[in-house]
């Protein structure tokens, strides 16, 4: 025996396609009309004499589901998840930390550059000694060329504006980022979702 | 004590909330006793095992009885209870391997008994279950709150606080996703 509080003819405006389907879920519904074992609620009422008093709101609610046996171990469960979630989120973190302050590293990609560019700029430096001893002509020369040099010193910054480039590599790694975030936040979803 | 029924006007959800809340559990067997078998049946429709069911239906009343100071009070206890015994037992169902099995009790020796008939019957409702199961929210959801759970169309609306109209949308989609995987396993 079924409880059937609705109109059964509240669907049948769904339309005749739909027919044949609400019957098959109707004959369901009377052939699977069962009732429970006897002493059920007594069983039931003997799992609740285990748990604390219910308390009002949701917050409340949660702590009273944490409170019981159960509860206490699903609180244990959750604290170790959590505690993995952070770990792996710390992990990612890490990961994406050089990528990110990509900008700051690529010095140390443009050192070498720079270290180059010096000598050059030293070079010209002694080629001016001998200069003032003999003549000064090729003195003039060698300091024409010191300058190139030097300019060359000043494009030597465009080495450090690969390590621009390095920068727009740090690009993708900021799209490593997003991914990064995308990633402890499904985590985070979970176990909401198995908060539920 | 006098056997009460869903839409008794005698018993209060609210008040009955506020008495367990006060720390009366004899308020809780009152709601345990009133909705068992409904919270059973909608157990049993979706995992098809009485011992899971019953299982199934135990655990979703301690459950509400844990979060009841959650329940807001706008819409009836019984959808909220039956709309967490819902969620248990298709978790429960996703958690389990499904076999096909023979009911547990078969009438061997009742005259006319046809085991290949009981056999069929058996395997018709097991697709019926797997077909709902396997519906998408909030489909789902609608379909079993109707056909399991025997929920009006207007009690449905008021424990999932959805317009009226939207649940009749999402019931005539649910019921148009399940037309062809039942049409197609009559004719088969």
């Amino acid at each position: 025996m079924t409880r059937r509080p609705f109109r059964p003819t509240e669907v049948d405006d769904f339309g005749g396609d739909l027919e044949p389907t609400i019957t098959d879920l109707e004959r369901y519904l009377a052939d699977s009309a069962a009732d429970p074992s006897s002493g059920f609620a007594d069983r039931v009422m003997h799992e609740i004499a285990r748990e604390p008093t219910p308390r009002r709101g949701v917050l409340a609610s949660i702590i009273t589901a944490f409170s019981s046996e159960r509860g206490r171990v699903a609180l244990v469960a959750a604290t170790i998840a959590a505690a993995i979630l952070a770990v792996v989120a710390a992990g990612q973190l890490s990961r994406l930390m050089p990528s990110q302050v990509g900008g700051s590293p690529s010095p140390t990609i443009s050192t070498p550059s720079i270290a180059p560019s010096v000598p050059p700029s030293r070079q010209p430096s002694p080629s001016t000694e001998p200069s003032a001893e003999p003549s000064s002509t090729p003195s003039d020369e060698e300091e024409s060329e010191s300058p190139r040099a030097s300019d060359e010193d000043d494009d030597s910054p465009s080495p450090s504006e690969t390590s621009g480039e390095s920068d727009d590599n740090s690009g993708p790694g900021g799209g490593g980022d997003d991914g990064g975030n995308s990633g402890p936040g499904g985590g985070s979803e979970e176990p909401r979702a198995e908060g539920d | 004590m006098t056997e009460l029924t869903w839409h008794d006007g005698a018993v209060d959800d609210r008040g009955l909330v506020d008495a367990v809340l006060g720390g009366d559990r004899d308020a809780f067997r009152l709601l345990v006793e009133r909705e068992q078998a409904t919270v059973f049946r909608t157990c049993l429709r979706i995992l098809g095992r009485p011992h899971d069911a019953e299982d199934v239906a135990q655990e979703s009343f301690v459950m509400a009885y844990r979060s009841l100071g959650s329940y807001r009070g706008d819409g009836p206890l019984g959808g909220w209870l039956m709309r967490i015994a819902m969620r248990q037992a298709f978790r429960r169902l996703g958690q389990r391997r499904e076999t096909a099995e023979l009911p547990t009790e078969m009438p061997t020796m009742a005259p006319g008994f046809d085991p290949l008939a009981i056999t069929l019957a058996g395997e018709r409702q097991r697709e019926v279950r797997l077909a709902v199961a396997a519906l998408r929210e909030p489909y789902r959801e609608v379909v079993a709150l109707r056909f399991f759970s025997e929920l009006s169309l207007d009690e449905i609306a008021s424990a999932t606080r959805r317009p009226l109209n939207t649940v009749k949308t999402h019931l005539r989609r649910g019921l148009e996703r399940l037309r062809p995987i039942l049409g197609r396993e009559v004719a088969a």
